[in-house]
This record gives C-alpha cells, sequence and structure tokens, in this order.
C-alpha cells in the first residue's frame, strides 16, 4: 500500500470503519467482530496492519478504537469512505443480456399473454 | 491521501475459531502481509497441525520465510545488474550473462535474466545479445577472455551449479577456451551452497538473500530434536507419493534443504520443506498448498 498516494480500503475495512464509528469511542474487540461478524483472522489482520500503520488505529490487548487523528480522519473523509458507490461485478448485468429499458412515466402495457390465467383475480383481492 | 474504494475484500471465515487461536492467526495475518492472499491455503496447512508445538513451528516458519513478490523482484534485479556493472566491473564487450537453464523446459533462471535484462538497456554499449536464455547455447558463444555470468533464481544445496558449471568448463576445454571468468548470481542462495561453489572454479559469486536451514541453523539441543519432531509428524501426514515422486526424496526439502523460499507466481523449489507445496494427504485427498511445485 502506498500510503503517501493512496488508500485502498476494501468493503471489509468500510464495515469495520462503520462499527468502530458507531462504539462512540468504546474499544471494539477483535474477537468479538471475528464472533459476531464472521470477520477472518486474516481481514482483521489485514485491517489492523493497514489502519494501524498509518496511525488511525490503535490496538491495546486485541482491542481496536480510533486514535485522535484517526477520529479527524473519518470526519473528513466520511462522505467517500462510507457512501461511495461500489460497483461489484457480481451485481453488473452484462449488457447483451439486458433489455431495452423503459423510460421513467412512459405508458406500459403488458403482454397479457405473458401474464397468469388468475393475474387480474389476484390483483383484485 | 487519496481515498479509493475497492469492492474486492477476503472471505469471512466459515466458522468461529477458539479465542486463543483466533489471536494468534489474527496477529500473524497483521505482521506478515503476504499471508493475507495465501489465507485459505495457509489455514489448510494449519488444520494439518494436531498440536500447538506444530502450530507454533508453522508460525515460526512462516515469519523465517522469504515470499519474493513481483516488486521484490524489480528490487533485486537492480542489486544484480548494480553487482554486475559495479563490483564486478562486467566489461560489456567481453560478458555474457548466462541464465542456468539447459533443456527445453522453462526455468525460473530465464524469468530471472528476462527482469533484469531491461536494467541494462539504458547502459552504455550493453545489448541484447549478451543475454543468453540457455546453458547450453551460452558454452557455444562463448570467446577466449570472455567472462559468463551465470544466472538463477535460486541455489539449494549447490550440487546443480556444481553439475552445470564443471559442464561448462568442459565444454569449454574441449574448444580449446583457456581464458575465461566464471561468475554466478542468483537472487538467493543457501548457505550450505557455499561450501560447493566455494570449491568450483568460478571468480566470485553473489546472491540478494542468504538463507539458512529452516529448523537445523535456527534451533539447538532440545529444541532442534522437538522442532525436528513436529516437522516429521506433520510430514507424515502428506501422501507418500505423487506422480511417482516419493515424499521420502522431498523429507524437510530436497536432499534435507530445509528452504523457506518462493518466488510469488514461480515454481517453488523442491527444496523447501514440503508442507508448503506437496500436493496429496496419505489419506489420498489433495491439498491446496500454499505453493506449487511441478513434480513429473
Amino acid at each position: 500500500m502506498d500510503t503517501e498516494q493512496t488508500l485502498i480500503i476494501n468493503t471489509t475495512d468500510r464495515t469495520i470503519l462503520r462499527y468502530l464509528y458507531r462504539s462512540s469511542g468504546t474499544p471494539l474487540s477483535l474477537f468479538q467482530l471475528h464472533n459476531d461478524y464472521s470477520f477472518s483472522p486474516a481481514q482483521l489482520g489485514s485491517f489492523v496492519a493497514k489502519f494501524g500503520e498509518i496511525g488511525i488505529i490503535d490496538l491495546h490487548n486485541e482491542y481496536i478504537s480510533f486514535t485522535d487523528f484517526g477520529k479527524k480522519w473519518l470526519i473528513s473523509h466520511r462522505n467517500t469512505i462510507f457512501y461511495s458507490h461500489v460497483q461489484y461485478d457480481w451485481k453488473e448485468i452484462p449488457k447483451e443480456m439486458r433489455k431495452r429499458e423503459i423510460d421513467i412515466g412512459s405508458l406500459y402495457l403488458p403482454q397479457k399473454r405473458s401474464l397468469g390465467k388468475h393475474f387480474f383475480e389476484d390483483v383484485s383481492k | 491521501m487519496d481515498i479509493q474504494i475497492s469492492a474486492k475484500s477476503l472471505p469471512k471465515s466459515r466458522q468461529v475459531i477458539d479465542p486463543q487461536v483466533f489471536t494468534r492467526l489474527r496477529r500473524l495475518f497483521t505482521e506478515i502481509s503476504w499471508l493475507v492472499d495465501l489465507e485459505e491455503n495457509f489455514l489448510e496447512m494449519w488444520n494439518l497441525c494436531s498440536d500447538s508445538h506444530q502450530q507454533d513451528l508453522v508460525i515460526e516458519l512462516i515469519h523465517r520465510f522469504s515470499y519474493i513478490t513481483s516488486r521484490d523482484v524489480k528490487l533485486f534485479g537492480e542489486m544484480i545488474t548494480n553487482h554486475i556493472t559495479t563490483q564486478w566491473e562486467a566489461d560489456p564487450d567481453r560478458t555474457l550473462i548466462i541464465a542456468f537453464a539447459d533443456s527445453d523446459k522453462p526455468d525460473g533462471s530465464q524469468a530471472l535474466l528476462q527482469s533484469i535484462k531491461d536494467k541494462f538497456a539504458l547502459k552504455d554499449r550493453w545489448s541484447e545479445n549478451q543475454f543468453v536464455n540457455k546453458l547450453t547455447a551460452g558454452a557455444y558463444k562463448l570467446k577466449s577472455g570472455d567472462a559468463a555470468i551465470l544466472i538463477d533464481d535460486f541455489v539449494g544445496t549447490g550440487k546443480t551449479a556444481k553439475n552445470k558449471i564443471t559442464w561448462l568448463v568442459e565444454k569449454l576445454q574441449a574448444r580449446h577456451i583457456t581464458e575465461y571468468k566464471i561468475f554466478m548470481v542468483a537472487l538467493a542462495m543457501m548457505e550450505p551452497a557455499k561450501t560447493v561453489l566455494n570449491l568450483l572454479p568460478i571468480e566470485d559469486y553473489f546472491a540478494c538473500l542468504w538463507l539458512c536451514r529452516g529448523i537445523s541453523d535456527v534451533y539447538e539441543g532440545n529444541e532442534l530434536v522437538a522442532r525436528t519432531q513436529s516437522m516429521t509428524e506433520i510430514e507424515e501426514l502428506l501422501g507418500k507419493s505423487f506422480k511417482g515422486r516419493n515424499l521420502a526424496t522431498y523429507n524437510f526439502g530436497y536432499k534435507r534443504s530445509e528452504a523457506l523460499f518462493s518466488l510469488e507466481a514461480h515454481n517453488t523449489p523442491n527444496n523447501v520443506f514440503p508442507i508448503f507445496w506437496w500436493p496429496v494427504l496419505n489419506s489420498g485427498k489433495k491439498r491446496n498448498p500454499m505453493f506449487r511445485h511441478f513434480l513429473g
């Protein structure tokens, strides 16, 4: 990781940062994070290495908490960290599998043949 | 500091681990960054351990393991280039840099040669013709008064180096070339290889990394006995043979080299402890080892 240039935050890091943020200053037990949310030793080990190295978190007796710098850093970057859109490969529908999108507010007439025989009866119930 | 959000994350745990074991593993993953990408493979090996002594040994070996990433190769390539040009003051007009490969199979020495070639691109008088990807070709390209710099990625026992250098010298003598200089360079060499290399007709040798034996050179007395016992017990869980090769040949690594070395995305030397690369268990079940070695 090139800390001088870009800090890459993955979705695991983001989730743990969120739990830490919500804990309002109470240190979080790493084992508890593993036990409650199934974070693996590698995920937590990597998180501690990455954010401990640049002084964002403190590790004491297997509990993590934000440093003073870490709190300020998180507040100043909270929009990027928590609200950035993440592009998941598995969520993307390939182009060739997409149909023409219907314009918002346009009239839409369903194909009656494609509907079940009792569709309208069910709707009216 | 810019921030980039990535969708790529490591997989979650499939089960809750005992708190003490969790803490040990968590610490290990914090301290050894390269291990994170090999988590699943490492845990499979970890699960072979049946007691805390074996677990201690595995953790200690991982701490001493030299895992060379692509970024490291670039740095080591620069180190080798500097050594050749500055320390050995190789004359560009009278030097061939030759990969140790001697067959038609792809080889780690060729990969290393390729990776250092570009470092010479900006140096005066060095040309592409001075890099030879096969020892057998190099033996016929060398002229009287030339220097041959033989390059390999890893030197374990030094036996292969001895055989190939002896072969090269014989070929040169057969061609009535008596004036020549041979140098040997590798990314990593094992300390015991020094004894062999010192007896060879070479001017000098250089390695970016010098590796000691993973157990025998580190522990003494009862500790050595206990660690040796633990490793023997773990190796007993591995399949006795694979593709016609017997595990017995590779116990504690080929010729008991006890090497702890692997190059990212390369064939791992068979000198490495087989728990890191042997592909089957004695139950016949296939393993997913941390590293790969092409057997057969």
